[in-house]
């Protein structure tokens, strides 16, 4: 009677279990975690140059290969991905700005006539340069 | 394959860590009265663990030397004590699955979606740096909002550098996994009423009433969940007479309390709540409430005393003054800021419909006279529903953007230490049915 009434609970236990992995989607999940590695995952949900434009500043990294702290501003509904490069032993760079999500309208504004040069430039996101 | 894999491994490095020094063989001794269980065990290892790891934040030594001990330590315990271990196990080894399981599931969320969400990737991950790149306190002041508390950050970087992988996210994995051992801790005291099935489904509705994804994305909201859930369990054993008396408990509530400093800028103002109801309410005599005094406002000192000596000042993200407080005196702004706040308030109770079955729990628990001897819940909250209230009135900032942005998240920290009245709600249902204890 004890046996059976393990393996009851064993049963509802394991149908718990299924459930539990569905509503927080663990099977979906690991599938995905299985198909693409970590870099790919940042690119896809941090986005290249929209959402948090985390392809594009690494994209930067790897080829300027910064000597300081480049400041990141987000001008989308994200919050900047600059802690993600951040480097202690690197002070803050005044020169170099890196833009993601800004409007043609706002950079021109804002920087095209305060004596910043274009470095680099992708869709929406740009690295520019204090003259 | 590896993340998983190395997930998975990380969940048993967790245990390992945190089953000492106390575990559920030689608790006993220590609590006397009352016997802990597994969970709880854990927990309060956690709590003591999270007092030495804030110590050792303070100094540059190498994140991998203390893992390295740590691990040995126990790994030791482990052996020891394998025998009583794996009774356990095998006593309770439906729940013990389910919580490997339920672990593991939000670990899967975190690796999925690795990047962090506001506050994670504005601040905190920022201090996180710091630590993981072998840095120092004092450098804390060059990072954005450094007048923000520490050690949430410093843990977070400790596991995150003791890893194979080496990735950020697997120092978020000990939020998750402080915050499943607590709502694990928090059926303990009804573990003999119900069945292992049972238990497992209270569980699961607890968990779906209070995991957001987006506070994994790097905000210190479980820990406070979790500190608050164990003030409340405290409050709760030295509420039973048999309980009072062990001094166990008092240590126990000094470095857990202490730990609210250290995580959140209104930790500060949980301490001093936290602190005024266990002295009215726990310590009986006159000499007794004089000696907590002292030590609370001995380690509120030895708090400022750090912050000041390492920040220069000790500020919040605004300046508490009299000239703030006169702009927000006129009564047409006090009522339109309070009807903001209700609304607020009761959309944050959507968002984290814990609160409702919190508020059926107060109502249900009313009726059965539960508060006869428990007026410090009340009290409770009424302290920290003025502190929020205030916190909002007194603010310049635009309150509507303000509420929006944090108060179901305050609400949310604070909903741990009601849990224990879901719990205790389902007791006094079981006992309704004439169960033996």
């Amino acid at each position: 009677m004890l046996k059976y009434k393990k393996i009851n609970q064993f049963f509802l236990l394991s149908s718990l279990l299924v459930f539990l992995f569905f509503i927080n989607k663990t099977f979906l999940y690991s599938y995905t975690i299985l198909q693409d590695n970590y870099e790919t995952r940042m690119m896809k949900l941090g986005g290249y140059c929209e959402k948090y434009g985390y392809g594009f500043v690494e994209y930067l990294n790897k080829k300027i290969k910064f000597k300081k702290n480049v400041p990141v501003l987000n001008f989308g509904n994200y919050p900047s991905i600059e802690s993600y490069f951040f480097d202690i032993n690197r002070e803050k760079d005044n020169h170099y700005l890196i833009l993601i999500n800004i409007s043609e309208n706002d950079f021109s504004k804002n920087y095209v006539k305060k004596d910043f040069q274009i470095i680099d430039k992708k869709e929406n996101c740009y690295l520019v340069k204090k003259i | 394959m590896i993340e998983l894999s190395l997930a998975l491994l990380q969940i048993f490095i967790f245990i390992l860590i945190f089953n000492y020094p106390i575990n559920i063989h030689n608790n006993f001794k220590l609590f006397k009265l009352y016997k802990l269980g597994f969970y709880d065990s854990i927990l309060i290892n956690i709590i003591i663990h999270l007092n030495v790891y804030l110590c050792l934040s303070f100094f540059k030594i190498n994140l991998h030397v203390i893992f390295g001990l740590q691990l040995i330590i126990g790994l030791l315990y482990f052996f020891y004590y394998q025998k009583e271990y794996f009774k356990f196990i095998k006593e309770n080894i439906l729940i013990f699955i389910f919580f490997l399981s339920t672990i593991f599931s939000l670990f899967v969320i975190i690796i999925w979606d690795p990047i962090l969400t506001w506050d994670g990737i504005s601040h905190w991950f920022f201090k996180a740096q710091i630590f993981y790149q072998n840095g120092e306190y004092k450098q804390l002041k060059e990072v954005p909002l450094n007048h923000y508390p520490h050690l949430g950050s410093y843990i977070w970087a400790y596991f995150w550098k003791n890893n194979f992988l080496q990735l950020e996210y697997f120092g978020r994995f000990f939020y998750v996994f402080i915050f499943v051992t607590t709502i694990f801790s928090s059926v303990e005291i009804i573990k003999k009423k119900f069945s292992d099935f049972e238990i497992c489904l209270i569980i699961l509705l607890l968990l779906t009433l209070t995991v957001d994804k987006f506070l994994l994305g790097g905000y210190q909201e479980y820990l406070i969940f979790a500190i608050f859930y164990l003030i409340s369990k405290i409050f709760l054993l030295l509420s039973n007479k048999d309980n009072y008396q062990i001094k166990y408990f008092y240590l126990l509530f000094y470095t857990t309390s202490f730990l609210f400093l250290w995580i959140k800028q209104e930790g500060f103002f949980y301490y001093i709540i936290s602190s005024i109801i266990f002295v009215i309410f726990f310590q009986k005599e006159l000499k007794k409430k004089l000696i907590s005094l002292l030590i609370v406002l001995f380690l509120l000192t030895f708090y400022l005393s750090i912050r000041i000596y390492f920040h220069e000042s000790f500020q919040f993200n605004e300046q508490i003054s009299s000239e703030n407080l006169f702009n927000q005196l006129s009564l047409e702004i006090i009522i339109s800021k309070f009807f903001f706040i209700l609304k607020y308030i009761l959309i944050s109770f959507f968002k984290y419909p814990i609160w409702i079955l919190i508020i059926f729990s107060l109502f249900f628990l009313y009726r059965q006279n539960y508060f006869r001897n428990k007026k410090y819940i009340i009290v409770f909250l009424i302290f920290n529903f003025l502190f929020i209230t205030s916190i909002y009135l007194y603010s310049s900032y635009d309150v509507v953007w303000f509420l929006s942005t944090s108060l179901s998240r305050l609400l949310f920290g604070l909903s741990g230490f009601f849990i224990l009245l879901i719990i205790e709600s389902f007791n006094y249902m079981r006992r309704d049915k004439n169960f033996k204890d």
